[in-house]
């Protein structure tokens, strides 16, 4: 076995292990509050969203082979600069993760891969406009249409059925929310398991395993979708407790306002060429609930501690990226990328340790929300 | 700021989300005033308003199938 075909691999398999990743954290964008609400058991939801997001990766097969395009120069994209942005990306997935904040898996990964850039390449192929436009302002207005949209929303959902039997309008709106949620599954289905797609299918074109005219071959689609599935499915119960418990109490005809919202915001976005975060339209949608009630409380200090997460993300991820390559080129050739992949499976086997002492489990993810700010301060013993 | 941003695209995205957010999550409570009425004018006058949510999932399904 060749260098470059092990090197290869172990992009892939850190390809395939980011998918997951964002599957596992994404989980609460769709799920959140159908779970928090009992419209859905929470083992039955991330199912149904498990195979929603298997489904939508097949539903639209246009995959660019690209990665952080716009953002810094193709031409600085090689390899190893891959596999260190994805380390970047990866790393600070499965950091949000233990400490249960949603974060846009997208600007971990552009972060990520910027970092590695520096480095390899220095400031000039990193393009600042790009990063301002394509995550800094997206960052901002994804969250204010959610809460504008979801506001109204709720506001007009409680207005118009206030004479409405309790038990009619809780049923009414528990199937409604199961809809735009798995529209929502469906839609993260289609765009996020393409992004891992196309960084594969970048891979096998840069190590001249196919052509540039050939397309995605079939086993990335199928790897691709199973690992954002599989992702999926395992559920991350802490995101999923913060965005349903933590920043507000949901009842079902504030979960159907916010997951709504989250589907038309996401889709209208995808539909005008002005994509923005699925994790911070879904966040945006759930504070708009909390608003939009009358007399319901929005936890504000959760809220804030996302916002730090997602002003760092670009900058923490970069870090990682950078030093992942830095360590990378250090050692040099295929065992610098090993000994990094390596790294990265002792620190996620570490987190994955921790995160079992303070364990947010289908079990628990619904129990009643104490602290200031954490997932895992449950209000009955785990 | 126009340099960074695509102003044109954002106020489309602003005002059809919140015409279809909004209009959605209004018509299906419509559509369940109407069919928890005693009046069959009125459950008629739901389930059109729950036909045309319906026909809003469709669109958002299209729109992925676009991409």
């Amino acid at each position: 076995m060749t260098g470059d075909l092990i090197l290869l691999i172990v992009v892939v398999l850190t390809a395939l292990s980011f998918d997951f990743t964002n599957g596992f954290h994404d989980t609460a964008n769709a799920m959140a509050t159908s779970i928090a609400t009992g419209a859905l058991k929470p083992k039955i939801a991330v199912g149904l969203s498990a195979i929603l997001n298997f489904v939508g990766a097949f539903l639209s097969l246009k995959v660019a082979a690209t990665i952080a395009t716009g953002i810094v120069n193709s031409g600085a994209i090689t390899l190893t600069v891959v596999f260190a942005g994805l380390v970047g990306g990866l790393a600070w997935n499965l950091v949000t993760w233990y400490y249960g904040i949603p974060s846009s898996s997208s600007h971990a990964l552009i972060g990520g891969v910027v970092g590695a850039t520096l480095l390899a390449s220095g400031v000039s192929a990193v393009k600042g406009g790009g990063l301002v436009s394509h995550v800094i302002i997206p960052a901002i207005l994804a969250p204010i249409a959610a809460i504008v949209v979801a506001t109204i929303g709720t506001y007009l959902v409680y207005v118009l059925t206030r004479k409405v039997n309790e038990n009619t309008r809780a049923k009414g709106f528990k199937i409604g929310q199961i809809g735009s949620a798995s529209l929502v599954s469906l839609a993260h289905g289609t765009n996020d398991a393409q992004k891992t797609m196309g960084i594969i299918t970048l891979a096998l074109i840069a190590n001249g395993t196919i052509t540039q005219s050939a397309g995605t071959p079939f086993w990335v689609i199928i790897c691709s979708a199973t690992a954002i599935a599989a992702g999926t499915y395992i559920g991350g119960w802490r995101v999923i407790r913060t965005l349903g418990k933590g920043l507000t109490d949901i009842e079902t005809p504030q979960g159907f306002a916010a997951e709504a919202s989250s589907a038309t915001v996401i889709l209208t976005s995808t539909h005008f060429g002005f994509p923005l975060s699925t994790t911070q339209v879904c966040t945006g949608s759930v504070i708009g609930a909390g608003l939009g009630k009358r007399l319901a409380e929005v936890r504000w200090g959760v809220a804030a501690r996302m916002g730090v997460a997602w002003l760092i993300t670009l900058p923490a991820a970069a870090l990682v990226g950078a030093i992942a390559f830095g360590v990378a080129q250090l050692i040099g050739g295929t065992l610098g990328v090993i000994v990094v992949f390596a790294a990265a499976v002792i620190f996620a086997a570490l987190l994955y340790l921790a995160s079992r002492k303070t364990a947010v489990t289908s079990k628990n993810v619904n129990d009643e929300w104490v602290g200031r700010g954490t997932p895992t301060q449950i209000g009955t013993p785990v | 700021m126009s340099d960074y941003i695509d102003v044109d695209a954002l106020w489309r995205v602003m005002v059809a989300s919140l015409i279809g957010g909004v209009g959605i999550a209004a018509l299906f409570s419509i559509g369940l005033v109407g069919i928890s009425s005693g009046r069959a004018v009125a459950r008629v006058a739901g389930g059109a308003c729950f036909v045309i949510v319906i026909a809003g999932v469709l669109l958002g399904v299209y729109v992925m199938l676009d991409k």
